[in-house]
């Protein structure tokens, strides 16, 4: 045999074991690490495990928002591949419709493998049974229970505590960039608005984590860890469920806002916008139809007015204003003029009259200037300001700045400057610089200068407490389900740079508007002291006392304000309400303020305090292991607060 | 009387003195891995290997039987074998078990595939035709042995089985290379396949095509073609050097491996024992090809001497196939890693092969001295 072809058969057998060698090397050595990640990636899957939400509770201990128990039906992914099939047979028993099999199929895109998809939530017990006699039909669908958001108050509390919806692609791409994605699943929920969102992370707790083994079926053969969920602490508020129930009764049918802060903590007792909207709306994603519904009310219920609508203050700004004019040197405390029912800006021919009719108010001090609302005494003032010692006076009382309030999206208001309306009117060359009648109308409370609810009940807090203040806030503290408290809302204490005595002189102002002056009608029979101020905010600007018929509508009628805090010696609440095209102040604000007041410092047995022994308290819970049977007490409680919610509205 | 016993004795341990120990002792060893590894891929349920046992078993004793026979009287079977082969494989394609879409199995109370027996039969019949005259080969021989090999190749690649009938095309062409077919014509027609490699590709049925575009780029179909590749290639490198462990292996015990006990059972070696075990079970390959080697070259006649070749070089290629297959470096063809995958008809061919050439090296041993 020739030699050539022996060593072309060695050649040919070593060439191949080396081949072979190095191959199974370069598997096994080199992408050894790869690989064995994927062999795990394998035949490990992730099964998370939900954390309970934190519920959110007033200051007594009221359920404002928790969970409820909702019965779904679902299916894994992998086990169907005839989504139509299965609709059409399952309609016979449950109610689904065209927006069921929309939910669905967007469900289906954002899930993973092993995730269950809802195929309908809120079963009703009559599908329940429908579902559970015909089991043997659909083998593979799963009828479970889990808990949903729930909301006893439902609009009263939708611009404070808002709502929790789905996670979207835009909360991913957040919560990616937070590092925090992994805490979510595909379809799960997150605070969407109000304290839901500013304290997401605290009600949501932390997501559990199991890894199971699987095989290559995806069957679990056993399991890898097991790290259970952790539950999110409930959030304790400082507002006062009754006090809100009834600010947002009294509102009636006008749109407004109420706003009560504790100006010794700078807690929040009542944080009310009208008109508000059902959170549980937002739950599973709002439908369509619902979502043009809200956006279409010309009563714009989405607007959270409290902290995003503002107006001009009208004459609430007068103690603001004297405060300032003191603390600049512009007025001493004995200063005195002579109202003659209007004013002109010497130089010119124009009038400013005082508004309801232009009646003079002869010759007054600070004290009654405040009292009677004089606009001539506070036309003069604005004049003799100006605008650019305005920031200087104003400021100090948060007007025009964020109170930094824990809610997202708070609006800054606007503290007009001749900076701002060279900007703002830059187009217009003569609009364009400042004008001494804007001084004169900011020196009212008109013009340009624009804030919030929230900003005018603050200011009221700091010149209550005589200049001493705390950032408003509507958390206190943060407990665990059992109960104990896990932390504390730190309040800061500030102090304003303007002296005790200028605010004392305010303070008497506003006291008197209560005995002699605008106010007076709403100050009788008062058993403690109070102080307050009323308020018009022009929504057309008219000549005083003339009505034209252009305007006559509802929603042309002024705004209503009122400031207003009590007792005068030791304020323990301070007020803003606004309702809007509410008319002269004294009217339609002022006698929520009393009312609020007199529930709150007499303990008055009203209309709500009656109801409110019904309502659905914070249960501390003791058992930690029985979830299940925790779940069900709830619900069943929660049955009770349901029905007392509509004794309410009866 | 003693005088004479004590000369069959002699005799006898004479003969039994001059077989190859170590060819036979290396495919024990690879028995008794197979045992290990067969009990670890039928997931320690050991009724399971029974069969497998009794296979490797029954091959071994068929291999002493054919190594005692002199190999003469083997070449002299050749022709009433590959009528038996033409018969069966003719017989497949009319009354064969259909598995698959493929006809490859005839049902004789066990099932057996015929086209197995072709990858001994058909280079045994092509060694004698190359051999009937003991001077150089001639034009009219070549041509003859060709045939032999054609037409099971046809037959069996009409089954379709191209894996098979390419290794039985193998099996025929080592012996046509080691009796000397010129090299002009080897390369001459390597040439031609290669340049007829797409009219090939158009002849090739869609699985097949499917196989070698998977081996491209196995990613682009994970769960469907690329999915025993990949899922092989992950349980290989997941081994590491050390491995995970006998009977530890997470891809092989959880089903990520389908045929894990057949064709792929070089991933139970390669996840449970790491390089280590997949060196050892090489090292142990190279070592049957060389005896296979040292055979063909200590043989002193032409048949012997393509015959040794052809098993050998046919034994190896298995090898090379298979380990390469799985590991992604070759389209995926069901041929099985020899002497390890589980015991079947191809076992008992291999082993056939192994008791010609053990017949081979004790004829020139034992009858020369």
């Amino acid at each position: 045999m020739s030699k050539l072809r022996v060593i072309v058969a060695y050649i040919f057998v070593f060439t191949g074991i080396i081949v072979l060698l190095l191959r199974y090397a370069f598997l096994q050595i080199n992408d050894h690490k790869d690989l064995l990640t994927k062999s795990i990636e394998n035949y490990s899957s992730i099964v998370a495990t939900q954390p309970v939400r934190g519920g959110i509770i007033d200051r007594n201990g009221i359920v404002l928002a928790d969970n409820r128990v909702s019965y779904a039906v679902a299916i894994l992914p992998k086990d169907n591949n005839n989504v139509e099939e299965l609709f059409k047979q399952l309609e016979s028993y449950i109610n689904l419709t065209a927006l069921d099999k929309k939910k669905y199929s967007k469900q289906l895109r954002q899930s993973k493998n092993y995730d269950w998809v809802i195929i309908k939530d809120d079963l009703s017990n009559t599908e329940i049974a429908n579902l559970t006699s015909h089991a043997y039909l659909f083998p593979k669908l799963n009828i479970f229970a889990h808990t949903k958001r729930d909301y006893p108050f439902s609009e009263v509390y939708s611009h404070s505590v808002g709502y929790v919806s789905r996670v979207s692609q835009t909360d991913k791409k957040k919560l990616g960039e937070q590092g925090n994605l992994q805490n979510y699943l595909a379809n799960d929920y997150i605070g969407k608005n109000g304290l839901e969102q500013q304290y997401e992370s605290i009600l949501r707790g932390g997501i559990g984590k199991k890894i199971i083994r699987t095989d290559a079926h995806g069957n679990e053969v056993g399991l890898i860890s097991n790290q259970p969920a952790t539950d999110g602490y409930t959030l304790q508020l400082t507002i006062d469920n009754i006090l809100q129930q009834q600010a947002y009764r009294m509102l009636g049918n006008h749109k407004g806002a109420v706003v009560a802060i504790d100006p010794q903590t700078g807690g929040i007792l009542v944080f009310v916008s009208k008109p508000g909207y059902d959170p549980g709306l937002f739950l599973d994603g709002i439908t369509p139809d619902d979502w043009e519904d809200l956006q279409q009310d010309d009563r714009n219920p989405l607007l959270n007015r409290a902290v995003q609508g503002t107006y001009p203050p009208g004459s609430t700004f007068k103690p603001f204003m004297s405060a300032a004019s003191l603390y600049l040197g512009v007025r001493t405390p004995q200063y005195r003029y002579n109202d003659i029912g209007y004013f002109v800006i010497p130089g010119s021919s124009r009038r400013f009259h005082n508004s309801g009719g232009g009646r003079a108010l002869g010759n007054l001090d600070f004290v009654t200037a405040i009292a009677k609302s004089s606009d001539a005494f506070f036309f003069k003032l604005g004049l003799d300001m100006g605008v650019d010692r305005m920031d200087k006076g104003i400021s100090p009382f948060g007007l025009g700045s964020k109170t930094g309030i824990d809610l997202p999206q708070e609006n800054t208001g606007l503290l007009p400057s001749r900076a701002w309306k060279a900007k703002r009117f830059a187009k217009d060359p003569y609009q364009k610089n400042w004008q001494a009648a804007d001084s004169v109308n900011m020196g009212v409370g008109q013009g340009f200068n624009h804030y919030t609810p929230l900003q005018m009940a603050f200011a009221t807090s700091i010149l209550a407490n005589d200049g001493v203040y705390y950032r408003p806030h509507l958390l206190d503290k943060v407990i665990d389900k059992t109960g104990k408290v896990v932390s504390n809302y730190h309040e800061s204490q500030g102090e304003i740079p303007i002296p005790k005595a200028y605010l004392e002189l305010v303070k008497s102002g506003m006291q008197k508007v209560m005995q002699i002056g605008t106010g007076a009608s709403v100050g009788q029979g008062l058993r403690y002291t109070m102080a307050g101020k009323t308020g018009t905010a022009q929504v057309v600007a008219l000549a005083a006392g003339s009505r034209h018929a252009k305007f006559a509508g509802e929603k042309y009628k002024d705004h209503s304000w009122f400031i207003a805090f009590a007792p005068v010696e030791k304020p323990k609440i301070a007020v803003a309400v606004l309702v809007e095209n509410g008319g002269f102040g004294a009217a339609a604000a002022a006698p929520i303020a009393r009312a609020l007041f007199d529930t709150y410092l007499l303990g008055a047995e009203s209309q709500e305090s009656m109801i409110a022994k019904n309502y659905k308290k914070f249960t501390p819970r003791i058992d930690k292991e029985n979830h299940g049977d925790e779940e069900e007490e709830n619900s069943s409680e929660e049955d009770n607060g349901g029905e007392d919610e509509t004794q309410i509205q009866d | 009387m003693k005088h004479k016993f004590r000369t069959k004795l002699l005799q006898a341990w004479r003969y039994l003195y001059n077989f190859d120990y170590v060819l036979i002792l290396t495919l024990v060893s690879l028995f008794v891995i197979n045992g290990f590894i067969q009990y670890s891929a039928n997931d320690q349920v050991l009724t399971r290997i029974y069969n497998d046992v009794g296979y490797m078993i029954f091959s071994f004793i068929i291999m002493l039987l054919i190594a005692g026979i002199n190999y003469n009287r083997i070449r002299a079977s050749a022709i009433p074998l590959y009528i038996l082969s033409l018969i069966l494989i003719a017989l497949v394609l009319v009354i064969g078990v259909k598995v698959n879409g493929a006809r490859r199995w005839l049902n004789l109370g066990v099932r057996i595939q015929p086209s197995e027996l072709c990858k001994i039969s058909v280079p045994l019949l092509v060694a004698y035709v190359l051999s009937i005259k003991p001077d150089k080969v001639k034009a009219s021989q070549f041509i003859g042995g060709i045939m032999i090999i054609l037409i099971p190749f046809a037959l069996i690649a009409k089954q379709p089985d191209l894996g098979t009938a390419i290794l039985v095309f193998a099996a025929g062409f080592f012996v046509l290379f080691f009796a000397g077919l010129p090299w002009r014509i080897i390369i001459g027609s390597l040439i031609l396949v290669i340049c007829s490699s797409p009219l090939i590709w158009h002849m090739l049925k869609d699985y097949q095509k499917h196989r070698v575009l998977t081996l491209i780029d196995p990613q682009s179909d994970p769960l469907g073609k690329g999915y025993h590749i990949i899922q092989g290639m992950i349980a290989i490198g997941s081994g590491g050097i050390h491995g995970k462990g006998y009977l530890h292996g997470t891809q092989i015990h959880l089903n990520f491996i389908p045929e894990k006990h057949t064709d792929f059972v070089v991933t139970v070696l390669a996840e449970e024992f790491g390089y280590v075990g997949v060196c050892v079970v090489l090292a142990l390959y190279l070592l049957v090809a060389l005896r296979g080697l040292r055979i063909m070259r200590l043989a002193t006649d032409r048949f012997s001497q393509v015959m040794a070749g052809s098993i050998t070089m046919s034994f190896i290629s298995y090898v090379f196939i298979n380990m390469g297959m799985v590991s992604g470096i070759f389209p995926v063809v069901g041929v099985p890693l020899p002497l390890i995958s589980y015991g079947g008809t191809a076992t008992i061919v291999l082993m056939i092969g192994f008791g010609i050439l053990l017949s081979i090296d004790h004829h020139n041993r034992y009858d020369k001295v």
